[in-house]
């Protein structure tokens, strides 16, 4: 047991620090690309937060990702056009923008945009997971109710056009609190900024699932009647982990759109949050390491594979998932716990024995 | 009359138009063993369903410690001390023995105040108490769901009795052990009464008879009779609703 | 607001309800006896469209939507029948993995039609079916009934008796209601609860074909068509409440009229929030749905 803890950090550190020496050995396009999926990665921790500890299925992350992208692409949209409208609002004519809306104002200040980053999902993961959870809602009810939130909030950016630049989303912008983040150091520095927050969002994963917390939330995973009749009120328990998972998802949504240039409904809409999904579910859900190796090598190959076969690769991706479901459930790292020599299920022979003698006494 | 610790009136459970139970009286002593038996169908487990939460009752009152909890939700009913061990093992399959145990055992239940490591000492000594009451202590890191099914027994008792319940509901805990198991568990049971309630719902009459406890006989979501052992089977009512279903069910002589 | 705009509004609404109710029923039938949750039954919906749209290919116009119909019905079971022995068969109890699988299995569909006919294929609506009842004077005039849109609300009215007929007269029927009262109650009875199973899942998918057929003839048929209704059944299920198609009508005919009003007064797509926010709000009153079905052996797996 404790021996592949050990094993399981060291290759986790060895990892980080390779993630650390990147710039010197990756070019800056490449660099750029690792680093957008590393913010997704920040998004794949909370995924196996609430779906692999505590069996919660949400197809709704993109919603969060949506709200922490949008808030920094906002700010810096503003800060790009200075004291002009932004040229989508310029150009709007249904309805005709001729001044900033009021709800665009405070995002001048890029304080008050990376607060909202934090707060906006903060508080939609509140308030839907309370509504629903209070009322036990759960399992696929919920994910369905998720989805449809997801549907709906795109439908309303591609809709307000005006105020959102609807389908085409929000782009050309480069500076964030006096950086430029396209510059060669400045993508660099941006890069090296996700990978640290990306390994605290592991910190504290590692660390809240050690605790009663955490252990309560796979309580609630393997029986959650079960938990209610062993005196847990489950709600606030499940309402607290889908916040921090809304939360990360934010997080990992800013950094996102400030790698990628733009942030657009394409991004955040139904099929990427349940990609968002797979990909954990190919990595391990069950594990925080493996959530985000599925999610940083899913998108890289994902990535590659979908430009040389455009038109397969929804074909395959299918698949993908189909196998994920029927023979993968626990993904990669249950692949590697298999051969693991010190599993549990493989030393039940020997326990086996142990067992009949402790009986027979 | 003696203070009750438990008091049911006019319970009634009817699911879609079927009454389960029908204005069931019953009631239990503080420490005392109570027995619950009666053919498949009575209505057994529907009664304990209803005293922890599970099953909301159509009427009727289940007052506890004075209070009635026929509408309360079932952590409160569990933090108020009232403790059930269900019929299939309900251990939670990925938590560890140990960790199992502490799940039940931790006193504070607020999320926010868990993100400890560290569970207290008293806690602690709690837990290792109960690891060897029910015989686990060498499972203790071993991951629930890889125990026999026995062992997943003791776990769940060893669960449900760390957390020091006033009133300890066992649903059919000698389902699938031997004689020699059954014979301790009953020992173990009568244990448990100097500092807890209990009431038992069985239908091995060879258990009952151990635990030489006041028996109630539901039949058809009706109390049918209450008394000692041998007074419910000399009763002709009780007779041949048990001969009815001979085949099913045989009295032991 | 007069009378005539009320009228249309209202058929409006019944018109989008009976097709909500056909794209639902097969849902609420699957979901309420195996708690599968089929992702891929929009794309049955869409292939039913695609075999309609084959069946005219090959008959004559005149007749071409009666074939149409039972066509697609059988074709699409006979998928469902398939689908459900290779993959779903595999994953009950895992609600979530099926959801990912199923979902997988609607990609691979609608991306293979888009690749056989990236701008879809188009139904033509036969002569007696286009055009419209139309009132020209008198106190309503102006109201507008399309006859094909009748059409698909008489289709649905008989789909639904049939279907609870179905339920409530025949033997099948009987086996499908003993299994979602107890399964293991029906299994000990000798009812074959994997044949059940298969049946109902064969059954719903041939209603989504059957209700895709319909829907040919209104609207074009594209690959992506799928997605656009599953979420919209998906609700109709939840709000309906689990195993209920009676519960599934009620939710199709509030859903629809609550769609056509909004949308009529505020944009497609505030009315699309408007309409989740109200499912969520009425689901914190009854979170069960409509009509809930209370037996014990429902408990144990809720």
């Amino acid at each position: 047991m404790m021996s592949k803890r050990v094993l399981g950090f060291s290759l986790a550190a060895l990892l980080f620090l390779a993630l650390f020496l990147a710039p010197s050995y990756l070019s800056a396009f490449k660099l750029s690309l690792l680093g957008r999926f590393l913010a997704l990665g920040i998004l794949g921790i909370g995924i196996s937060l609430i779906w692999g500890y505590t069996g919660i299925l949400s197809l709704g992350q993109g919603l969060f990702f949506a709200l922490g992208g949008y808030a920094v692409a906002m700010h810096m949209v503003l800060v790009q056009v200075g004291d002009k409208l932004p040229g989508f609002m310029a150009r709007s004519f249904k309805p005709r923008i001729t001044e900033l809306p009021w709800w665009w104002q405070p995002f001048e200040s890029p304080i008050f945009a990376t607060v909202m980053v934090f707060l906006l999902p903060a508080l939609t993961a509140v308030i839907i997971a309370t509504l629903v959870f209070w009322r036990r809602i759960s399992g696929v009810y919920f994910a369905l109710i998720t989805q449809a939130l997801v549907l709906a909030f795109t439908t309303l950016i591609v809709s307000q056009q005006s105020y959102t630049n609807g389908f085409n989303g929000l782009t050309n912008f480069s500076t964030l609190y006096g950086f430029n983040i396209t510059s060669e150091s400045g993508r660099v520095g941006l890069y090296l900024v996700t990978v640290v927050a990306l390994l605290l969002t592991w910190l504290l994963a590692q660390w809240l699932t050690s605790t009663h917390f955490g252990k309560v939330l796979v309580a609630i995973r393997d029986g959650e009647n079960r938990t209610r009749f062993l005196g847990y009120n489950t709600t606030p328990y499940k309402v607290a982990i889908f916040t921090l998972a809304g939360v990360l998802a934010g997080v990992s949504g800013a950094f996102f759109t400030m790698h990628a240039g733009i942030i657009s409904p394409k991004d955040v809409g139904i099929a990427p949050s349940i990609e968002m999904v797979v990909w954990v579910a190919i990595g391990g859900r069950e594990s925080i390491t493996g959530a985000v190796l599925g999610m940083v090598l899913g998108n890289l190959a994902a990535d590659s594979i979908s430009s040389q076969f455009p038109e397969s690769w929804p074909l395959m991706l299918g698949v993908l998932f189909v196998i994920v479901g029927m023979i993968l459930p626990k993904g990669l790292v249950g692949i590697v716990e298999r051969f693991w020599p010190h599993r549990q299920e493989e030393a039940s022979p020997a326990l086996n024995a142990l067992k009949s003698e402790v009986s027979d006494a | 009359m003696p203070d009750k610790l438990l008091q049911i009136e006019e319970l009634t459970v009817s699911f879609d138009g079927f009454k389960a139970l029908s204005d069931v009286h019953f009631s239990i002593e503080p420490l005392s063993i109570k027995v619950l038996i009666g053919p498949n169908g009575a209505g057994k487990s529907t009664l304990c369903d209803c005293i922890i939460g599970k099953v909301r009752p159509a009427t009727g009152k289940i007052i506890y410690k004075g209070k009635d909890i026929s509408r309360a939700p079932e952590y409160r009913i569990n933090q108020a001390g009232i403790c059930r061990k269900f019929q299939a093992p309900g251990v939670l399959e990925r938590l560890s023995v140990f960790d199992n145990l502490a799940v039940a055992t931790r006193q504070n239940r607020s999320w926010q105040q868990n993100f400890r490591l560290n569970l207290s000492k008293p806690e602690k000594d709690r837990i290792e108490e109960t690891l060897e009451l029910v015989g686990l202590e060498k499972r203790r890191n071993l991951q629930a769901s890889y125990l026999a099914h026995g062992e997943k027994q003791w776990l769940e008792i060893g669960m449900v009795v760390s957390q020091n319940p006033d009133l300890l509901l066992l649903d059919e805990p000698t389902a699938g052990m031997t004689a020699q198991e059954t014979a301790k568990t009953a020992e173990l049971i009568r244990k448990l009464v100097e500092k807890h309630t209990v009431l038992v719902i069985d239908h091995d009459m060879t258990f009952v008879e151990l635990l030489k406890a006041p028996v109630t006989v539901l039949n058809q979501g009706q109390v049918l009779k209450e008394g000692s052992m041998e007074e419910v089977r000399s009763d002709p009512e009780v007779i041949s609703v048990y001969l009815g279903r001979a085949h099913e069910e045989p009295i032991h002589a | 607001m007069d009378a005539v705009f009320i009228i249309n509004q209202a058929f409006n609404g019944l018109s989008l309800a009976s097709i909500l109710l056909l794209a639902a029923l097969g849902l609420a039938l699957s979901f309420g006896l195996m708690r599968v949750i089929n992702m891929a039954h929009g794309e049955m919906l869409m292939l039913g469209g695609v075999v309609a749209y084959l069946v005219q290919q090959t008959v004559p116009k005149s007749v071409s939507l009666w074939i149409a119909l039972p066509v697609a019905f059988i074709a699409t079971a006979l998928l469902g029948i398939l689908l459900e022995t290779t993959i779903i068969r595999w994953l009950y109890g895992r609600p979530l993995d099926t959801l990912l699988a199923t979902w997988g299995i609607s990609l691979i569909l609608q991306q293979a039609v888009v690749l056989w006919q990236p701008f879809g294929v188009s139904f033509v609506t036969p002569g007696w079916l286009s055009g419209q009842f139309s009132i020209q004077s008198g106190a309503f005039a102006g109201v507008t009934l399309p006859y094909v849109r009748i059409f698909v609300i008489i289709l649905s009215i008989l789909v639904m008796l049939g279907l609870a007929s179905l339920l409530r007269y025949t033997r099948i029927g009987l086996y499908v209601r003993a299994v979602n009262q107890s399964r293991d109650m029906a299994s000990a009875l000798g009812v074959n609860t994997r044949m059940v199973d298969m049946a109902v899942f064969a059954l719903g998918t041939g209603l989504a074909g059957l209700a895709g057929a319909a829907l040919a003839t209104i609207s074009p048929i594209t690959g992506v068509i799928g997605s656009s209704y599953i979420i919209n059944a998906f609700l109709v299920v939840i709000l309906g409440g689990v195993g209920s198609i009676w519960g599934a009508l009620l939710a199709a005919v509030s859903l629809g009229f609550f769609t056509s009003f909004f949308e009529s007064f505020y944009s497609v797509s505030y009315a699309k929030v408007i309409i989740l926010l109200l499912v969520i709000a009425f689901l914190q009153w009854r979170p069960k749905g409509f009509i809930v079905t209370r037996s014990r052996a429902l408990e144990e797996t809720a």
